[in-house]
């Protein structure tokens, strides 16, 4: 037993160090967490993902807030509106989204943050009986005749064929 | 009786063939899927794709249709017309993507062409991704890109009637001549109507589940001819709808208490009875029984083998019978007529079950099987 | 993605613990178990925080912080697939021949270590024929596929140029506060 023991300490002695050990780990903010857990599989960490794919977060959701419909397109998305997500905790959500992610926002032009108020009561519309893609290419026309927006947001004002 | 090869029959017209053959190879005719026969798909990439036909009362090999991997399928009233929902590279891994709903029928079950599909799910096979109507007038393909739609097929013209935008739910259960229902990411269910030119509306119900801590089993089981869904939970909990534009919501039972026990709960250390595996349950409409393969096991554990099978009457929400499982199973399927038989599939094993006493009446060694299908469903 | 290579992980970690290994590699994963769940006296901050936690999943319960080659390895609490570190990558490296895909879904994990939640990415490796090595399946919290942000039978190879899988790793995100 003594022997085993022996065998096993030193064993353990290799081993004392767990595999990928986790320190230090950033830690995340609370909206960060929801946005990645909800979001961030599909739409990247970064809020970067495969073009083609998934639209692309980053550098381009500040956009939509140049218009009121592109202010309300962002919070009446179905998997917005109807998340899981408290009022309070979709609304830090998105703001990270807008402000942290999608920068720059509305062309430069100074506009509020969501608020909670607004978000619970856009969240009452989603945007379940319509046609998504044919609507937001319309929201997006309209944001590029109103503000300077990143050539990149262009690739979704056009009528994209079924996506593969 | 073997039907003749066409050519050979044609190259030898009204002359004597000059070499007297004993035989001459042919192909055996396609009865059908037949009520007591199990077709299944493959379950991918540990093993070849393709959709098989077992005959439970003998338990031999009827049949093998080609697939690809993370194909889907589903029969035909005719039961004699196979539609496979697949994938296809040009190079194997890579290349042009080709996703085409393949048509397999006639006296040998053979190719009838494709219909191209704008894109599909590839994912595991799942029962619920792909499904004809009643009258199998259309086929609905779950696609998810990832945006998620449903691809409606016009199965008499061979062509895409429409894609239905289905943002934030997934999955398809047919009811009545051109609706179909898909489960919701918010614990709701989604309602869709599609004419005849392709226009269609979608209809969010309340929710009636709560997704996050006993979501709804992708598995559960639906008749397409009566509109009847049962959404079994993770926990246990049956929830019945019938499904239609504005569907009905029954009060949910618990087959843990249909069987004398409490309620499954989540909590952490629960250990009890569940529901589990892959394909966990099946139901036969005309007795109202449900068949539940059934683990010992903590929350979270819905993919664990069962080794019992529970009967439950689906309407006086009582159980029946306790079946023990030879070893575990992940697949159930109960057959349509009038004296069933009762089917338990493990990685590598099909049971034939008599369902009424649980004797196991005979058994074949199978490839890992996806989903399963019996005729009449 | 992936599937069925047992009918449950405690067999499965029964299995891997039996036979098919060397007397050595044996009685390391005997010395990690051991350490594990600890020997020796724990220190008051240990202590303190063991008792006032019965916190954890059913599956961080039984689960190890030494070995990433196991399916009970801590990050895995919801992985589906074969393990990238017995294919010549490693939870965060895709082997050689495949490509990381952008898409996943992503999960947390509760470390015993210290008994917190860390947010891990089950990205898959696709593009190269199936491992078919150390075939785990964790369904902690795993939910179905209408909610696909945490399912993981997509096949999560999204955004490449290829739907091969071969193999799933579990990312580290971060520490969710």
């Amino acid at each position: 037993m003594t022997a085993l023991l022996a065998a096993v300490a030193l064993g353990a002695t290799r081993l004392a160090q767990p595999a990928h050990p986790v320190r230090p780990a950033n830690p995340l903010p609370a909206a960060q967490v929801a946005y990645l857990t909800s979001c961030g599989g599909c739409h990247g960490i970064e809020g970067i993902s495969a073009p083609g794919s998934v639209p692309t977060l980053r550098g381009l959701t500040g956009s939509f807030l140049c218009t009121r419909q592109g202010r309300a397109f962002l919070i009446r998305l179905p998997d917005v509106a109807l998340s899981t997500l408290s009022d309070r905790m979709l609304t830090q959500v998105m703001n990270f989204v807008v402000f942290d992610l999608g920068a720059p926002v509305a062309g430069g032009r100074p506009v509020p943050a969501y608020t909670i108020a607004e978000v619970a009561r856009l969240r009452r519309e989603p945007l379940t009986d319509t046609g998504l893609t044919a609507y937001r290419n319309g929201v997006v026309a309209g944001l590029a005749a109103r503000c300077e927006v990143p050539a990149a947001l262009h690739v979704y004002a056009r009528s994209l064929p079924p996506a593969r | 009786m073997l039907l003749s090869s066409g050519w050979l029959a044609a190259s030898a017209g009204n002359a004597a063939s000059p070499v007297l053959q004993s035989e001459t190879a042919g192909i055996t005719p396609f009865q059908g899927l037949m009520p007591h026969e199990l077709a299944y798909s493959a379950m991918d990439a540990i093993t070849h794709p393709g959709i098989r036909i077992v005959d439970g009362d003998t338990a031999n090999i009827i049949a093998t249709v080609y697939s690809s991997e993370y194909a889907n399928f589903a029969w035909a009233p005719d039961h004699k017309t196979l539609y496979v929902s697949e994938t296809y590279w040009t190079l194997g891994n890579r290349g042009k993507r080709e996703d085409v709903l393949s048509i397999y029928g006639g006296p040998t079950l053979s190719n009838e062409g494709e219909i191209t599909l704008p894109g599909r799910l590839i994912s595991d096979p799942k029962t619920h991704t792909f499904a004809l109507s009643a009258d199998a007038r259309y086929g609905y393909d779950y696609s998810f890109q990832p945006a998620p739609s449903v691809s409606v097929i016009d199965l008499k013209q061979r062509k895409l009637l429409t894609s239905v935008e289905i943002p934030g739910c997934g999955l398809v259960f047919p009811f009545g001549g051109r609706g179909f229902a898909s489960l919701c990411a918010d614990g709701s269910l989604a309602v869709a109507d599609v004419d005849g030119q392709g226009k269609y509306v979608v209809r969010r119900a309340d929710r009636f589940f709560d997704i996050l801590n006993d979501p709804v089993m992708d598995e559960s089981v639906s008749d397409t001819r009566s509109g009847l869904a049962l959404f079994i939970t993770y926990n246990g909990w049956v929830h019945p709808v019938h499904l239609a534009d504005h569907p009905t919501f029954e009060k949910a039972w618990s087959i843990q208490q249909a069987a004398q026990l409490s309620a499954a709960t989540s909590q952490v250390g629960a250990i009890t009875w569940r529901p589990g595996g892959q394909v966990f349950a099946a139901y036969q409409p005309s007795s109202a029984r449900l068949f539940v393969l059934m683990h010992e096991g903590h929350a979270w554990s819905n993919e664990q083998a069962g080794t019992e099978i529970w009967v439950l009457d689906a309407h006086q929400h009582r159980l029946l019978h306790r079946w023990d499982v030879p070893e575990s199973a992940s697949l159930v399927a109960i057959t349509q007529d009038a004296h069933p038989l009762l089917f338990a599939l493990s990685e590598g094993w099909l049971w034939v079950m008599d369902p009424d006493s649980g004797a196991v009446l005979r058994a074949t060694q199978i490839v890992p099987p996806g989903v399963v299908r019996v005729r009449g469903e | 993605m992936k599937r069925l290579g047992v009918d449950n992980w405690g067999e499965l970690l029964t299995r891997r613990l039996a036979g098919r290994l060397s007397r050595r590699s044996a009685l390391a994963r005997l010395g990690a178990l051991l350490v594990a769940a600890p020997v020796f006296p724990l220190l008051p901050v240990q202590r303190a925080r063991a008792a006032g936690e019965n916190k954890g999943t059913d599956f961080s319960r039984e689960a190890q912080t030494q070995d990433d080659t196991a399916c009970n390895y801590w990050r895995y609490c919801g992985i589906d697939g074969n393990l990238c570190s017995c294919c010549g990558g490693s939870v965060h490296s895709c082997p050689p021949g495949s490509q990381p895909s952008p898409t996943s879904w992503i999960g947390s994990c509760i470390n015993p270590a210290d008994q917190r939640s860390y947010l891990v990415s089950y990205r898959d490796c696709c593009g190269a024929s199936i491992c078919n090595k150390c075939s785990c399946i964790g369904t902690d919290h795993e939910m179905p596929m209408y909610r696909p942000q945490a399912n993981n039978h997509v096949i999560w190879c999204i955004g490449t140029n290829t739907f091969e899988y071969h193999c799933s790793m579990s990312v580290l995100v971060g520490l969710a506060e």
